[in-house]
């Protein structure tokens, strides 16, 4: 068991494979050993961790992705679709809670929870105007007219004819 | 335990500046790399991961839109090279410190000192790597996909700068770093006991800063290579050198080569135990050329009186050693030969001075001489040389020259083989001592191992079969079993057809037991008055090499009914076939009733039918007794010396041959037949006219059989290709294919094609 | 509270991330939305767009021939790939080929289609083919090309038709119209995905007339005359000979119509033609690969040349033929498709089956070299000529198609592969027939698709027949090695 201490100073025990599927805390144990001291996690509250853990405890035992997974060139033909059942279910959460989730996996260093987060976020910008995409991210258009007139007609390669 | 973690160690808040983060980071940095031993907590590890990670993500606090120009880069390359431009400069502080104590040591004390900050060192880094995962896994890693030279993961970053900053740095001070262990390596193999842990740790190091730059998970060697291994490797080549050069001028080479052995044998230890084992190849050739090629030649000059003198241990080691090194077993092999060769010919030349009379050489005598010779130096080779293939070549082409020609043969190729198949004789004979199955078994395989040698097999042939037939008539065989296992012994060596006639012999031998009883039976049917005991052998002219009698012969009337009833019996059975009655080659016994006591008297066909014609007679005249007998005069004269001899009869006048009515004898069964001198003397030269006559016959069936395959052929081809054909039978003399040659243009079954002299071409 | 978590609190490593699970349009829409993403996405280094481009297509660095990645212009060859650039010059080829207007740049858009199918990632030399083995470039093609109105506009000029007719014949499509024929004949149909395809070419051309018109072309003997080698090339506007792809697209109608009236072994058979059989190293590998014996000499078989071809060819009737071209029956002239309809002729076909092996000894003077063209281009000295010998026979028992094979193979620099092959019957010296042919490489080097090109009498006198003739390697001899 190892006790997580979140920004909010809230503790959560867990079970070491639980915890172990952030590969920031997998590797301190092993630098570090075990000890019974208590783990900050300065960057993540505790209702963001909760939600992280319940993803962790989910896939605990599955295989972790190779160091080098990076590398893989076939990576990123995993396209946006294949989020599996359950995972979808786990992220429908508010834009706040999404982004906070992305940024924890990204922290706690879990490249899965990571890419749920992304491609969902991918699904989300996927077929929309410019404009669609602003109102969905409270995006400020900075752009004067005669700049964005140029912008669209340098973007036309994109456009289905 | 409620610590609120944001305050631990007061790190800075997100969005901190450098100044701030690096002061932070530096001090956590430094902590790890010189107090690790006072342990990280989990609070301080997670605090240093989450400052560099806060600040590698930092981008976003410039603001949406704010100082963003079209053009730059993006804000993760940006805070990346901060923190890791800070970490260099970090790296260089820390080791200009740690190499300043460097200068003033040597030798051991150097070497545990950069032993122990190397671990330290390398420990620290590997920690530090960690905690800015979060830099290699993007800034890092982009930076490197662009193709940027330079840019390394932080652990690797650490080596490349200790090895820029460090190790450099004391290599540049005449090779300080390598001298210090080549020095220690020196006293070890002069004996002294060293830190060997000490050595390996350091060498390992400097396998570790071999980088290459395109991918960093491939090991590269140039380090190691450059700074360690060539001048280990010259330091090994002049230590050796100088060594072996002393050690011999002081000690016998059987000395040397037992320190050779050993120091290989310790170098190959040290691969093991602290080099990579990469140098093994470079480092055991080396010492390969300097321990043995370089003395080569001091080792092939104390081969002989190893040799002689029997020094099996030495003479292992010489060739473990010698084999090592290309071409190093060729002098071995040609000395070994010439020795062998030698041993052979002088065990003859002691055999025949013992007998003195040349042509009269015991063929037992022969056999054992050579085969001791053979039997100690093929144990020699399988002993001291590991049965290597070149010296039993050696071996084997030593015997075939002195099997094959030594003092006893003189210049004769086929006294060899003669002597060979007449110990064989002996060995299948039935008075032969060999009592026990396994022993005569044992002796014949002996005679397989010369008979591996003989070159002329077909001569061997001749005589083997010429000494078989007579065991077979004669009954004087050993045994059938031996007699067999003999033969197909010939069989497996020359194959199917060399050893055919003697199987039909043997055939012929079974054949003529049938028939005669069946014989027997059928005279006992019609003919019940036959009081003669009767056995006969019927054998195929071909196959035996046996001649019909060349002297006419009057068959006495007490057998002429016998020979009448069965050469007719023999027609009915298989007409057609013409027997032809090899008298000479006959035995018979003789019951005498006129003395008192009866004997019996086992007489050849000639010394028969001159006893039954004293039947009728007491005395009779040389004359009249070739008129009874028709048997010429000179062999007559020999058939009755034999008998007067033996007292059957009495010569007391010129010419007249009596009775001798009061012949006496201690045994009962009294053998008259004993060979006549010149028969035994025909042998050897009947044995080897018939050889060359077969040896034309072989010598043009082959020259035809060549023709017919090829069509034409240049003359000096066809020789050659005759020569490589029969070869395995006999080695066939340049003018005899000459001869058959000719022969065969005569007879038209080859021609001289138009406008050549020396190109044949088949007549079909 | 320092501010809620939003879009703009993600680091931008990880937007990055974010859109390389989006599609290129959604990336380029999603720059349109403020400058901060403009810059992301269009100012930032490679990562963005190597990943986006990889989403798509194959990666051009394990492309056969890396050196030609950049552009069909061997002059620009360069060791850094631009994947923004490529991507969008992609996209915007997308955009001209299914566009109906008339467009100066359709010519640039065909021969980056051409482009990207030579990128296509080769068959792994030890590998063969294998479900991992997929390439993405030849499923974009085969999605975007079957619709595009390019294949049966009537408004190309020369260069434009000579691409479209190369693609139309990778792809399959001109023989494969008639779907009642194809569908009843071969299993794998179903590699031809788009019904679309078939409905919307069947309205302006039928099978019919798609074969007549293709015999009509081939069997003109017009075309075999000597400035063209009498194989299927021509001459273009610089003067310089090259391959004439829309011969060879009526080639491969011919046979493919051809190779569907025939009884043969099942594994002789022309595969059934798509964009995949053009890949690299596509065609099957000898089961039994031939021993070298390592003290020869040997040659580098780059063609992949050695083991067992299926070799298909064709020829009307001699009197038919010359009625074809030289006879006019009342009044029709001569050379028209009709010949080939009202009279209801049918051509003679050969299946035969060869045995090819290398000839390594540079002494060895029995085969010839075809006859050098300095129009063709240069020779490309990485990969030299290879001689060949062997023998073929017919299938089905037919022994006079029993023949001796000779011939030889070049690489030019501008990529064509050329085979010249001669072809003994019967007889021996100067009294045996002989046949001369002129062949190019179909798709990629060792593809599955083979070689197409044309047969005439190795002299070429006046009068003398002409046929088309297809080769594709096999896996294993059928008819038995020859001895």
């Amino acid at each position: 068991m190892v006790l997580l201490v979140t920004s909010d100073n809230e503790q959560f025990v867990v079970d070491k494979d639980v915890a172990e599927r952030s590969v920031l805390i997998k590797n301190m144990l092993e630098d570090v050993g075990e000890s019974d001291q208590p783990i900050p996690l300065p960057n993540v509250s505790s209702s963001v961790l909760k939600k992280v853990l319940e993803y962790c405890e989910h896939h605990r035992g599955e295989p972790l992705p190779a160091a080098d997974a990076d590398q893989n060139q076939d990576d990123s033909r995993k396209r946006t679709t294949d989020i599996s059942e359950w995972d979808q279910k786990f992220i429908t959460v508010d834009q706040e809670m999404l982004f906070e989730i992305i940024l924890a996996a990204n922290y706690l260093d879990i490249k899965p929870l990571l890419d749920v987060g992304c491609k969902t976020v991918a699904n989300m910008i996927k077929g929309k105007t410019p404009e669609e995409i602003r109102k969905l991210f409270n995006i400020v258009n900075d752009f004067t007219p005669e700049e964005e007139a140029q912008i669209k007609k340098e973007n036309e390669w994109a456009e289905d004819r | 335990m409620t610590t609120a973690a944001s305050s631990t160690f007061n790190m800075p808040p997100p969005g901190a500046d450098l100044a701030t983060t690096w002061a932070y980071l530096e001090e956590g940095v430094d902590h790890i790399m010189t107090k690790l031993q006072t342990g990280v907590s989990y609070s301080k590890y997670m605090s240093l991961y989450t400052v560099a990670y806060n600040y590698c993500t930092s981008s976003k606090m410039h603001g949406q839109g704010d100082q963003v120009g079209l053009g730059q880069r993006t804000g993760a390359n940006l805070m990346g090279a901060d923190l890791y431009n800070n970490l260099i400069k970090y790296f260089v502080n820390h080791l200009r410190q740690l190499r300043e104590v460097t200068d003033t040591l040597q030798d051991e004390a150097l070497l545990t000192y950069y032993a122990q900050e190397w671990d330290r060192y390398t420990t620290g880094a590997n920690y530090i790597n960690r905690l800015f995962t979060y830099l290699n896994r993007h800034w890092v890693k982009r930076e490197r996909d662009e193709g940027r030279k330079g840019v390394y993961p932080v652990y690797t970053l650490a080596l490349v700068q200790w090895r820029q900053n460090f190790f450099t740095h004391i290599q540049n001070k005449n090779q300080k770093l390598a001298g210090a262990i080549l020095r220690l390596i020196e006293r070890q193999r002069n004996g002294e006991t060293i830190d060997q842990g000490l050595v390996k740790k350091v060498v390992d190091s400097l396998v570790s800063l071999g980088l290459d730059e395109s991918d960093i998970l491939k090991v590269s060697h140039e380090v190691y290579k450059e700074h360690f291994e060539q001048p280990f490797l010259d330091a090994t080549e002049k230590y050796y050198r100088k060594e072996s050069e002393t050690f011999l001028a002081e000690n016998s080479i059987p000395d040397y080569l037992k320190r050779a052995e050993e120091r290989l044998r310790e170098e190959e230890d040290r691969v093991e135990r602290y080099l990579n084992t990469n140098t093994r190849k470079g480092l055991i050739s080396k010492c390969e050329h300097v321990l043995i090629r370089e003395h080569a030649e001091r080792m092939w000059e104390s081969f002989q009186e190893l040799l002689d003198y029997d020094k099996d241990e030495d003479l292992q080691r010489m060739y473990a050693l010698l084999s090592r090194i290309p071409e190093g077993l060729d002098p071995l092999r040609k000395k070994f030969e010439e020795h062998v060769k030698k041993a052979g010919l002088n065990a003859v030349s002691k055999l025949i001075g013992q007998n003195d009379k040349e042509n009269d050489v015991d063929p037992k005598a022969y056999v054992d001489a050579l085969l001791e010779v053979h039997h100690k130096n093929a144990e020699t080779v399988s002993r001291s040389f590991r049965g290597e293939a070149g010296f039993v070549a050696s071996l084997d082409k030593a015997c075939r020259e002195f099997v094959n020609k030594n003092a006893a043969t003189g210049t004769s190729t086929t006294k060899s083989p003669e002597l060979l198949a007449k110990h064989a004789d002996a060995l299948l004979r039935k008075n032969n001592k060999m009592a026990e199955e396994e022993d005569l078994e044992g002796a014949l395989n002996k005679v397989m191992v010369l008979f591996k040698y003989i070159d002329d097999k077909d001569v061997f042939q001749s005589f083997y079969t010429t000494r078989l037939s007579k065991r077979l008539i004669h009954g004087v065989s050993a045994s059938d079993e031996a007699e067999a296992s003999m033969i197909s012994k010939l069989k497996e060596a020359c194959g199917f057809e060399y050893t055919n006639k003697l199987q039909r012999m043997f055939t012929d031998m079974s054949l003529s037991k049938d028939l005669t009883d069946s014989f027997k039976e059928r005279m006992q049917q019609n003919h019940d008055d036959m009081d003669i005991t009767f056995s006969i052998m019927v054998l195929g002219t071909n196959f035996w090499p046996l001649n019909a009698p060349t002297n006419e012969f009057v068959i006495p009337a007490d057998i002429l009914p016998t020979y009448q009833r069965f050469s007719q019996y023999y027609q009915t059975k298989h007409s057609g076939r013409k027997l032809t009655w090899l008298w000479n080659y006959s035995k018979n016994e003789l019951r005498t009733n006129y003395l008192n006591q009866k004997y019996i008297l086992m007489t050849s066909s000639w010394q028969m039918a001159v006893l039954l014609q004293y039947n009728d007679n007491d005395t009779l005249s040389l004359d009249e007794l070739v008129t009874a007998t028709n048997i010429s005069k000179d062999i007559l004269k020999q058939v009755l010396a034999t008998l007067v001899k033996a007292k059957i009869l009495i010569n007391e006048e010129t010419d007249q041959y009596d009775l001798n009515p009061n012949y006496k004898s201690k045994k009962i069964r009294i053998n008259l037949n004993t060979p006549i001198k010149a028969e035994q003397k025909a042998e050897a030269t009947d044995v080897l006219k018939t050889v060359d006559e077969d040896r034309k016959y072989v010598i043009q069936a082959t020259i035809v059989r060549i023709m017919k395959a090829r069509k034409t052929m240049k003359n000096q081809q066809l020789i050659q290709e005759v020569i490589a054909q029969i070869s395995q039978r006999f080695s066939p003399k340049i003018p005899d294919i000459k001869k058959a040659i000719d022969h065969l243009l005569e007879k038209e079954y080859i021609e001289r094609v138009d406008g050549t002299r020396d190109t044949f071409a088949y007549v079909a | 509270m320092p501010g809620l978590t939003t879009l703009h609190t993600i680091p931008s490593e990880i937007l990055d991330h974010t859109l390389i699970f989006c599609r290129p349009q959604d990336v380029s829409r999603f720059s349109q939305t403020c400058k901060k993403y403009l810059d992301l996405v269009y100012n930032g280094d490679q990562f963005l767009w190597r990943g986006l481009f990889l989403s798509i297509w194959d990666d051009p660095r394990r492309a056969w021939n890396p050196r030609k990645m950049v552009n069909s212009d061997p002059l620009k060859i360069t060791q850094e790939y631009n994947w923004k650039d490529s991507l969008i010059y992609r996209f915007k080829t997308l955009q001209v080929i299914h566009s109906t207007e008339e467009d100066w740049s359709l010519t640039d858009a065909l021969e980056t289609l051409l482009l990207i199918l030579s990128e296509s990632l080769p068959y792994e030399d030890e590998v063969g083919p294998s479900l991992n083995n997929i390439s993405y470039n030849i499923i974009w093609l085969e999605k975007i090309i079957p619709d595009s109105p390019f294949l049966t506009s009537h408004t190309l000029d020369t260069s434009q038709r000579q691409l479209r007719a190369q693609l139309r014949m990778y792809l399959g499509l001109s023989f494969q119209l008639d779907s009642h024929s194809s569908s009843s004949s071969s299993p794998s149909t179903a590699s031809s995905p788009n019904p679309r395809r078939s409905a919307r070419l069947n309205s302006r051309w039928t099978r019919t007339s798609i074969r007549s018109e293709s015999r009509c072309f081939v069997y003109d003997l017009r075309n075999y005359v000597s400035k063209t080698l009498w194989g299927p090339y021509r001459i273009n506007v610089e003067g310089q000979l090259v391959v004439n792809w829309e011969h060879i697209e009526h080639i491969a109608n011919v046979i493919q119509f051809n190779m569907k009236e025939i009884n043969a072994p099942w594994n002789l058979l022309c595969p059934i033609y798509s964009l995949e059989l053009t890949r690299p190293f596509s065609a099957p590998r000898a089961e039994n690969r031939i021993e070298i014996d390592p003290s020869e000499f040997v040659v580098d078989d780059w063609a992949g040349i050695e083991g067992t071809w299926a070799r298909f060819i064709s020829f009307m009737d001699y009197r038919e033929l010359f009625a074809f071209n030289f006879v006019q029956f009342g009044s029709h002239p001569t050379r028209q498709p009709s010949f080939f309809d009202d009279h209801q002729i049918e051509e003679a076909a050969r299946l035969i089956e060869m045995q090819v092996k290398i000839i390594s000894d540079p002494l060895d003077t029995s085969v010839p070299f075809a006859p050098s063209i300095p129009s063709l281009g240069e020779e490309d000295p990485n990969y030299p000529p290879i001689r060949f010998k062997g023998t073929a026979r017919g299938t089905g028992g037919v022994q006079t198609n029993n023949a001796e094979v000779r011939g030889s193979v070049y690489r030019y620099k501008n990529g064509l592969i050329r085979y010249f092959i001669v072809t003994y019957y019967d007889g021996v010296g100067q009294w045996r027939t002989a046949f001369s042919a002129e062949g190019v490489q179909l798709g990629g080097i060792q593809s599955a698709m083979g070689i197409a090109g044309i047969w005439t009498g190795a002299d070429h006198d006046d009068g003398d027949p002409a046929g088309p003739f297809m080769m594709w390697k096999v896996s294993k001899p059928v008819l038995g090695s020859s001895s």
